[in-house]
């Protein structure tokens, strides 16, 4: 009997023990934290809501950064120190660890809702965007994410031109997947000639080489073809040079193109919208398309992880 | 005979029989897998085939798992499935606004066969966090276990067309065997899979009635 109450007395003095133990632990004293710097954009109307997700690395869960509650302000910045103000909405972690030379990383979502709320059509493009981050405890996180490409537009769509099909061709380059062209479908809803005068992608990184488009109508293809083999001869992704797109879209008329990429920055791509000019019957008009999802991927190469640049704070 | 039926399925009910869809991988969320280079499926595999790898997990241990790994991260399709479809039998165009959360379809899908089944999903991220590291691949993955907004968009549908949202991707497949000892006792053995769907293309398309 007397046992029995020995083991019971050790038990719960080791469990106090571990609990205090717990309780003692400190905070790291520091935080590093990193996100892989890709291309995001957002493309949408006047008057709706916009919010963006960034993946922010962190190498301890128990930090100052990931108190949305303790967040006062947070905002894009260009180099110039023009600002987009966002808000945040809400960070969550995701269960997976990530190495990062040789040490371990927890991945934590970050989603905000963009601030800002012009009321007449806008764009703001940034090409080095810096996250700010600032906490009640005077402690503040600054990290380059990449680009910020933003558009809104007074209505997208126009009755003539419709598009029928969106399909993305994504490759690897230098172990970045990104996409490497896109097909667009389109078709003249008009009883007459339809002019398509340029094709732009809304996002600051690229330009289509409209000279290298193909048809496409019945072109069979895997989503991750490389460009070369459905072009038929070598490709270039930078520099962009300039090309005009010019088809005349007969009334009625379907028309598929494969449009390759050229980038000015190779960052990593996955959604996009764009803005197609034309002309019926001499008059101009635009039909834009908001920013499509044409791929995700889960991977992570170990090249741009290693590349990454480590950002280290004071844990507040 | 009627009282016979009602009898059988009653204890159906009661025995609380989970009948799944079937599919061709046996994993009720993925419709199809093909591999790109080399690899097989769990249910394609022979007894014969798994007989084999539960002698190849070795000598018996005191206590604890043993494993054999008859797939590791093989490379594989996963054929596309239709994420929405929708038809304008109108005479007016339809404006669709759409968005697709990533916890709308599946990133990984564990199956576990024999003795195994049910304790073992929790097994599967340590076998997982292990492989990542002896495997050292040219990437490595990330779960995305959030709520984040992956997708999103507006289009207009015309009269008296379809619109399909198309998703197809790419899927690494990991499958074994494995048996649990305790005091040198086969206590448990069974086969398990997971597949990793890594890479998700979507594609949008619009067809006429």
């Amino acid at each position: 009997m007397k046992k029995k109450y020995l083991f019971i007395s050790l038990l719960a003095i080791s469990g106090i023990i571990v609990v205090f133990i717990m309780m003692r632990a400190k905070m790291p004293s520091t935080v590093t934290v990193s996100t892989i710097p890709k291309a995001y954009n957002c493309v949408s109307l006047i008057g709706e809501d916009d919010s963006i997700t960034f993946e922010i690395f962190a190498d301890t869960k128990k930090s100052f950064i990931g108190e949305a509650e303790n967040i006062t302000e947070t905002y894009l910045a260009n180099e110039e120190g023009e600002r987009l103000k966002l808000k945040i909405t809400a960070i969550e972690l995701a269960s997976d660890e990530i190495i990062i030379n040789k040490k371990r990383y927890h991945l934590f979502y970050f989603t905000f809702k963009i601030d800002f709320y012009p009321a007449t059509q806008f764009s703001f493009e940034i090409d080095s965007a810096l996250l700010t981050i600032n906490y009640r405890s005077d402690a503040m996180i600054q990290i380059n994410i990449g680009s910020f490409s933003y558009y809104k537009f007074t209505s997208f769509v126009t009755a003539f031109l419709s598009v029928g099909k969106l399909k993305g061709l994504v490759n690897e380059i230098d172990g970045c997947k990104t996409l490497a062209a896109v097909e667009i479908g389109l078709s003249n809803n008009t009883e007459c000639d339809l002019i398509i005068t340029e094709i732009i992608p809304l996002d600051l990184n690229v330009a289509f080489s409209s000279s290298d488009r193909i048809l496409s109508i019945d072109l069979n293809y895997r989503f991750d073809d490389e460009i070369e083999l459905l072009l038929g001869y070598p490709y270039q992704f930078t520099p962009p040079g300039s090309s005009v797109f010019t088809y005349r879209l007969a009334a009625g008329e379907k028309v598929n193109f494969l449009i390759p990429l050229k980038y000015y920055r190779l960052l990593a791509l996955n959604k996009l919208g764009f803005i197609i000019e034309y002309t019926v019957g001499g008059n101009a008009y635009q039909l834009i398309y908001d920013d499509f999802t044409f791929f995700n991927t889960r991977e992570l190469s170990h090249k741009t992880l290693e590349a990454l640049v480590l950002y280290t704070y004071e844990n507040h | 005979m009627k009282k016979v039926l009602i009898a059988t399925l009653l204890l159906f009910v009661l025995m609380g029989l989970n009948v799944k869809a079937y599919t061709k991988t046996g994993h009720p969320d993925v419709s199809e897998i093909v591999f790109k280079d080399k690899g097989k499926l769990l249910i394609n595999m022979t007894t014969s085939e798994l007989d084999k790898a539960y002698t190849a997990t070795g000598k018996r241990c005191f206590w604890g798992w043993k494993h054999h790994y008859m797939n590791i991260y093989c490379k594989a399709d996963y054929i596309g499935e239709v994420i929405f479809a929708k038809i304008n039998r109108t005479s007016d165009p339809i404006k669709i606004d759409y968005s697709l959360k990533e916890t709308d379809y599946i990133e990984r899908s564990v199956k576990t066969v024999g003795s195994i089944s049910g304790t073992f999903s929790g097994k599967i991220k340590q076998i997982d966090c292990k492989l990542q590291g002896e495997y050292r691949r040219e990437v490595t993955k990330k779960t995305t276990e959030t709520t984040v907004e992956d997708s999103a968009f507006s289009v207009v549908l015309k009269p008296y067309t379809r619109l399909v949202y198309h998703i197809t991707g790419e899927a690494l497949v990991t499958n074994g065997v494995s048996k649990y000892y305790v005091l040198g006792i086969l206590m448990k053995k069974g086969s398990w899979e997971y597949i990793d769907i890594i890479t998700t293309y979507y594609e949008i398309y619009e067809e006429e009635l």
